[in-house]
């Protein structure tokens, strides 16, 4: 088993390119000679950048929470909705299917990305050696699942597109809507900050040694086909 | 050995292109940097990393061909989901319809500036841009020419692709129309069926062709200009060049 890195190669970030580096130009890399990206072997700053991003996400949450997404206005008389007030909406309308919905991606998922991320960085930062493989699923999880969460904001705005019916009934969209659309990305942000290949790296084995790749190119996996998409 | 191959241009002329063709003949796995060797795969199979089984590329038939008809369709779809109502309601004889990008005019409304900013960049400009970007590439791959830029630009396009967000607006709008349900009547127009095909089509064209294949063919079609532009310099060189004269009279 043995990684680019510690072949002395690096794979462009943006195209997969294999590029050979010399032990100096690891800490200062050139451009892909592919697409012309700044390669790097490892994402820089890849631990403080994801955890910055979350704390922004978390704080941001609070608002979200406190400040009404939007406001109804029924014959003259106004209701300001919070995101978990949405939720009890749905469900006393026995809509339960789209309040579970709703209560998924507003509550859980931000709440439980919070806690995975922080897990993650927390394992890279402590070296944790044991279930890496769980640890990278996660991390595809989390990174898959995120952006679900954007829903809230975009029910918001087409309801309030929708209902403008004069005196009858208007939906506006309230600040908090955007205190919440913040979150999502922020914590979005956060994970792409994150790179999974700090999951496996071992401290012992780190990045360096130029070796010659035709005689590598022998103790090198093959890649495993699955036929099963 | 060792030696030559730590300095980069250390490396003696006839080991050069054995080393280009090994480091071209590898991959790295892209969420735990594991080295694969690339083996040819059956037709509709994945490669993945031994280790963390993430998937390394893919083979699929006549792949440029399928992606570039999808998008083509994508494209065609986008523009009509956009003409239409998306969503009308009536309540008591008062009716209102929105379109698409009225959800962004609501955000706005209300001074919500910037996130209406970013909501037209998710769930419109992000996407068209992605399409356009994945056309600026496939095409001229399909007819074996070359545009200016188009490794940046299909760079960009791969970097938009967690942002674009049609497929949550989609179900955003059902949910919406779950709201809505038991005070007011709810009529679906051509835009939301648009929308939702075109959703299914985006679906469809990320099934067709992989990333990694993408830039094989990219990077195949740059050495073959390289190569072109060599053999024409070649040319151009009068002493010896044996074609040239008969180049120039017919």
């Amino acid at each position: 088993m043995l990684t680019a890195a510690q072949c002395g190669l690096v794979a462009c970030p943006a195209c997969g390119t294999i590029t050979r580096l010399t032990v100096e130009q690891f800490q200062n890399p050139p451009k892909c000679q592919l697409c012309f990206a700044r390669l790097h072997s490892r994402k820089p700053m890849s631990v403080q950048r994801s955890w910055a991003w979350l704390t922004a996400g978390v704080l941001a949450y609070l608002p979200a929470n406190i400040f009404p997404i939007m406001i109804t206005t029924v014959f003259g008389k106004s209701e300001p909705n919070t995101i978990i007030g949405g939720f009890f909406v749905l469900w006393e309308m026995k809509s339960y299917l789209i309040a579970i919905v709703v209560f998924l991606a507003s509550v859980v998922v931000p709440v439980l990305k919070f806690l995975a991320v922080s897990y993650l960085l927390i394992s890279i930062q402590r070296r944790f050696q044991h279930s890496r493989y769980d640890r990278t699923r996660l991390f595809r999880m989390t990174e898959f699942i995120g952006r679900w969460s954007m829903i809230d904001v975009f029910v918001v705005a087409i309801l309030a597109a929708l209902v403008q019916i004069g005196s009858i009934a208007q939906i506006d969209p309230g600040i908090g809507a955007t205190a919440f659309g913040a979150t999502v990305i922020f914590t979005m942000l956060s994970a792409l900050a994150l790179d999974p290949r700090l999951l496996w790296d071992d401290p012992s084995t780190a990045t360096g040694v130029s070796a010659d790749p035709t005689a590598v190119s022998g103790a090198v996996q093959v890649a495993t086909a699955d036929r099963s998409l | 050995m060792r030696q030559q191959s730590v300095d980069r241009d250390g490396a003696s002329p006839q080991h050069r292109p054995v080393v280009e063709s090994v480091l071209a003949s590898l991959v790295a796995c892209h969420e735990c940097d594991l080295l694969h060797r690339k083996v040819e795969i059956e037709l509709g199979a994945v490669a993945r990393c031994v280790r963390c089984s993430a998937s390394l590329y893919t083979k699929k038939k006549n792949s440029i061909d399928r992606a570039l008809a999808v998008g083509v369709a994508a494209v065609i779809t986008f523009v009509i989901a956009n003409c239409f109502p998306f969503i009308t309601i009536s309540v008591s004889g008062n009716s209102q319809s929105m379109s698409i990008v009225s959800a962004v005019f609501a955000l706005s409304r209300e001074g919500l500036w910037l996130l209406a900013l970013l909501s037209f960049g998710f769930i419109l400009l992000f996407p068209l841009l992605r399409m356009a970007g994945l056309l600026y590439i496939l095409l001229p791959l399909r007819l074996h020419k070359r545009l200016p830029g188009m490794e940046a630009v299909f760079r960009y396009t791969v970097f938009l692709s967690p942002w674009s967000m049609m497929e949550i607006y989609l179900f955003g709008a059902i949910v919406a129309m779950v709201k809505l349900a038991s005070m007011a009547n709810i009529e679906l127009g051509y835009s939301f069926w648009a929308f939702a095909l075109l959703n299914v089509l985006t679906v469809v064209s990320l099934q067709m062709i992989d990333n990694h294949s993408l830039w094989e063919f990219i990077s195949d079609a740059k050495k073959q200009e390289q190569q072109r532009e060599r053999e024409q310099e070649a040319r151009a060189q009068p002493t010896h060049a044996p074609g040239y004269s008969h180049g120039v009279v017919s």
